[in-house]
């Protein structure tokens, strides 16, 4: 029997080893301190905030944009980027709560203020109903079953005479408005929702019910096994979301001032928040802050820059927006699922080396 | 491949990692500069504590795991990046630790799997599975049942069949004995001894340290992931209380 | 009474249909554990492709079914090759949202090619009406069936039956141990995907024979394909038949009793109840697999 004895162990191995062992010390210890994140939030508040009153009509049109879907991404994120439960539905939980607000609002003459809170009941109504069927099966069924539950609104809502069918319902905000001033108003309701939604979310990020999430996205069975009761969670999660979305179709169906169920319910809302969340960052309560941002932003860009186009002598039509949504999408998620945020917060991890 | 081979093997390879660092993640290294070689027509046993490596040198022999650094050699050949299924062209085979049958597939279909890459020669493919069936005659009457609804013996049997039924020369067995029943643990070794007295080239990990020094030629212990001892079987007799009270320590 | 026998076969020959629009989705998820959210999105655009072949050229329409299948196929060793492998070790919420990033793409550029326009395939020598007594039956809807009938049992056959097949179940079972019997996983997976997107293809194709379509509301057949999915179980192509003609009569004889807008809610709560029932919870796709 003997020692193994020190083969002659060639510098070059040596440093080889050496750099393996340096990598994976290194490997996702990076961490921007812990106030970065909070702080860069209420710097985009604050600046944003004056904005109302500052900048012109359509500028404040599209921030107000940028709001709306703040608020329906924070709720979208706590399953969806927290618990890995994707839903791509959102427009049924948003288009839920602006119908219930038209519907109160153009029979009943209720003001906005009125509608917000039985819009948002009424979207978690739906939320139960959903999560009930889908939510003690695994992610997947969840997942389909949303994407096709947009369909089914829109037939429901389409032949749902007292919901105007096809054709739609009107809303009217109670009072002398000038344009200016009704732009500034829903403004400042969504601003307000938005910082609403963002502290919810950055209290389930911090709370025991935020862990439980992480756990049921990270090993299911195992946190059910330590005793997370993974259904409630994820019920609880779906629906807080959708009273969030049902608040932020509330307004915005007195925002347009006109809905109908073929734009209420399609998937382009789903794909907005989607890539709201991934772009932003599914697995932090800035993410969606920053995502609505840069989305907005580039759809934006991209309603002015493509209809300018003109490839080979030939008109661009308007679904290569999509396109490039949807491009980008593919990309996020095969390349940088963290996200912007992910980007300069990282989190320690398990790496996968080669 | 060479199915008439059954007896050996002098002909055999001698497969061999040299100074192998491998881990799993970025940030764990579960191997360090690790060393050992399998000699044709022995039976080398590798031992030591939970976590020690083991199973992670038989992934790295086997091709699932590439190492960071070092080499695998085949008589020499260096085979550090040829993929599993490669391997088992040049005559490795894996016999993998727990339950490892296709269980909504039937015993027959489970061998047929197993003699995959004679998927072209129907002929041979058939012979290989007789061949199977007359060395295990048990799994015979079993051929059309679902493996998953074999008892544990049963399902270890036909794991060994689908690991032989290539007749490779070098097999790399994991922890064979976990898992099954005391009665059951016996008919295992019985096998292993069948197949060390059949001249088979055999790389064993184990924890069971009686057992298989018993069955060894050659022992390699390991401890956090580095050779610790080496030796020929009788250099360990006698030493083996010491050897696991250490590793209790550890 | 013959209205009934009418709608029984008028839904069993739909069902066969819906056998095929599902088999693709169902392979997917039973043998690679991969939601093919781009389903539908892949099976508008094979029935988009056919209608071009049929309508826009003038070709045979029998003829033409192999064409848009071959082509879906290749597609997928493409899609797998760029998208699909670098996955196979992600999340499933990153697969699904890379699928669904598919599906928004495949649709857009649909929309960009042939508009939003309904579109209906025409049908040729295959428009007549087979008449027995009272009853009328279209012949492309006993053609799709058919041909979808043969496509399903063939695959059935080669699952089961075959070498390969046994190794694509085994995959299902234990990707590790395929792996270490040899099988190269990899080019299987490849080759398993492109038959999940061929298939889909297929299933566009004779939904298009049976029914007209557009290119925007796709995701009202992933909820059929769906369906068919949960009631028939994954990756067995007999069960998913026998699912899909379930369907196609259960939506005939609710069509007969409620008017045609409802026949969705019913087969959408149907969906929900399909789900309830299917309680397994979450090892469900790992226990029952093909």
């Amino acid at each position: 029997m003997a020692e193994t004895t020190d083969l002659d162990k060639d510098a070059k191995r040596n440093s080889d080893v050496a750099l393996a062992q340096a990598k994976a010390a290194s490997a996702g210890v990076r961490k921007a301190p812990w106030w970065v994140t909070p702080l860069v939030a209420v710097a985009i508040f604050a600046i944003i905030a004056p904005m109302g009153g500052i900048l012109g009509l359509g500028a404040v049109t599209t921030l107000t944009t940028v709001l709306y879907y703040t608020v329906i991404a924070q709720g979208w994120n706590l399953l969806g980027g927290y618990g890995g439960y994707l839903n791509f539905g959102a427009a049924v939980f948003a288009g839920t709560g602006a119908y219930t607000a038209a519907w109160l609002n153009s029979e009943f003459e209720w003001t906005l203020w009125q509608t917000l809170i039985p819009a948002a009941f009424a979207a978690a109504f739906v939320s139960l109903i959903v999560g009930f069927a889908t939510l003690r099966l695994r992610s997947h069924y969840f997942a389909i079953f949303t994407l096709v539950l947009t369909f089914l609104a829109l037939v429901v809502v389409k032949n749902w005479p007292a919901l105007g069918g096809a054709i739609g319902l009107f809303t009217d905000v109670e009072g002398d408005f000038s344009s200016r001033g009704l732009a500034i108003l829903f403004f400042y309701v969504l601003f307000g929702l938005a910082i609403l939604a963002t502290v919810i979310a950055y209290f389930v990020e911090h709370s025991n019910f935020g862990y439980a999430l992480r756990a049921i996205s990270e090993d299911e069975p195992a946190a059910q096994v330590l005793g997370v009761k993974t259904t409630s969670v994820k019920l609880r999660a779906l629906l807080i979301g959708a009273a969030l979305g049902g608040l932020a179709g509330a307004v915005y169906a007195f925002f347009t001032g006109y809905i109908e169920p073929a734009g209420t319910f399609s998937l382009d809302l789903a794909l907005d928040i989607v890539l709201v969340c991934v772009i932003g960052g599914m697995r932090s309560w800035l993410g969606p802050l920053i995502g609505s941002i840069i989305v907005v932003l580039l759809e934006q860009i991209l309603r002015v820059v493509v209809p300018n186009l003109h490839l080979f002598g030939l008109d661009i039509p308007a679904e290569t927006n999509r396109l490039v949504l949807g491009v980008l999408l593919l990309i996020f998620a095969l390349f940088i699922r963290r996200g912007v945020v992910g980007l300069f917060v990282q989190r320690r991890g398990r790496v996968v080396s080669v | 491949m060479n199915t008439e081979a059954t007896a050996v093997s002098v002909t055999a390879p001698e497969l061999a990692l040299n100074d192998i660092t491998a881990g799993y993640f970025a940030n764990d290294i579960v191997l360090e500069s690790v060393s050992m070689t399998v000699r044709p027509g022995n039976v080398t046993v590798v031992l030591g504590p939970n976590g020690s490596g083991k199973s992670t040198s038989l992934r790295v022999m086997s091709g699932f795991l590439r190492p960071r650094t070092g080499t695998v050699t085949l008589d020499g050949q260096d085979i550090s990046t040829t993929s599993p299924a490669d391997r088992l062209r040049l005559g490795i085979a894996t016999l993998p630790q727990g339950r490892s049958v296709f269980p909504d597939l039937s015993v027959d279909e489970n061998l047929r799997l197993g003699a995959w890459q004679l998927r072209n020669d129907k002929g041979r493919l058939n012979d290989a599975v007789d061949a199977m069936l007359e060395r295990y005659p048990k799994l015979k009457p079993l051929r059309t049942r679902l493996a998953g609804s074999l008892s544990g013996g049963q399902a270890r049997l036909l794991e060994f069949a689908r690991t032989l039924i290539l007749e490779p020369s070098v097999l790399l067995i994991d922890e064979p004995s976990v898992g099954l029943a005391p009665v059951l643990v016996d008919d295992v070794y019985n096998e292993l001894e069948r197949l060390k007295d059949e001249g088979r080239t055999i790389l064993l990990v184990d924890q069971n340290v009686q057992a298989a020094i018993g069955l060894a030629d050659q022992v390699y212990t390991l401890a956090y992931g580095k050779n610790h001892l080496q030796g020929a079987r009788d250099s360990f007799e006698g030493q083996l209380d010491d050897l696991i009270k250490q590793w209790l320590n550890l | 009474m013959n209205e009934i026998v009418q709608s029984l076969i008028n839904g069993a020959l739909l069902g066969g249909v819906y056998g095929g629009l599902a088999m693709g989705l169902s392979l997917l998820l039973g043998v690679l554990r991969i939601v093919n959210l781009a389903h539908s999105a892949v099976l508008i655009f094979g029935a988009l492709l056919y209608w071009q072949f049929v309508n826009g050229f003038g070709l045979d329409p029998l003829l033409m079914i192999a064409p848009v299948v071959l082509i879906a196929y290749l597609f997928g060793l493409g899609v797998h090759r760029g998208v699909t492998q670098y996955l196979t070790r992600e999340s499933d919420s990153t697969v699904m949202l890379a699928f669904f990033g598919l599906m928004i793409i495949l649709e857009s550029i649909a929309i960009m090619i042939w508009t939003t326009d309904t579109k209906t395939v025409a049908l040729g020598y295959l428009s007549g009406v087979i008449r027995i007594g009272d009853l009328n039956i279209p012949v492309s809807r006993v053609v799709a069936a058919a041909i979808t009938l043969v496509v399903l049992v063939a695959l059935h056959f080669f699952l089961t039956r075959t070498l390969t097949g046994s190794a694509i179940r085994g995959m299902a079972q234990n990707r590790d141990v395929a792996a270490m019997v040899g099988i190269n996983v990899e080019k299987l997976s490849r080759r398993v995907f492109g038959a999940g997107i061929a298939l889909a293809a297929f299933g566009g194709t004779v939904l298009s024979l049976v029914s007209s379509f557009s290119p925007q509301e796709h995701t009202r057949w992933l909820a059929w394909a769906f369906l068919v999915v949960i009631l028939g179980g994954l990756g067995s192509a007999m069960r998913t038949l026998v699912a899909g003609i379930a369907v196609g009569i259960f939506e005939t004889v609710v069509g007969l009793l409620i008017p045609f807008q409802y026949t969705y809610l019913a087969l959408y709560a149907l969906l929900a109840v399909a789900l309830l029932i299917r309680n397994e919870g979450l090892g469900g796709i790992k226990q029952r697999t093909i």
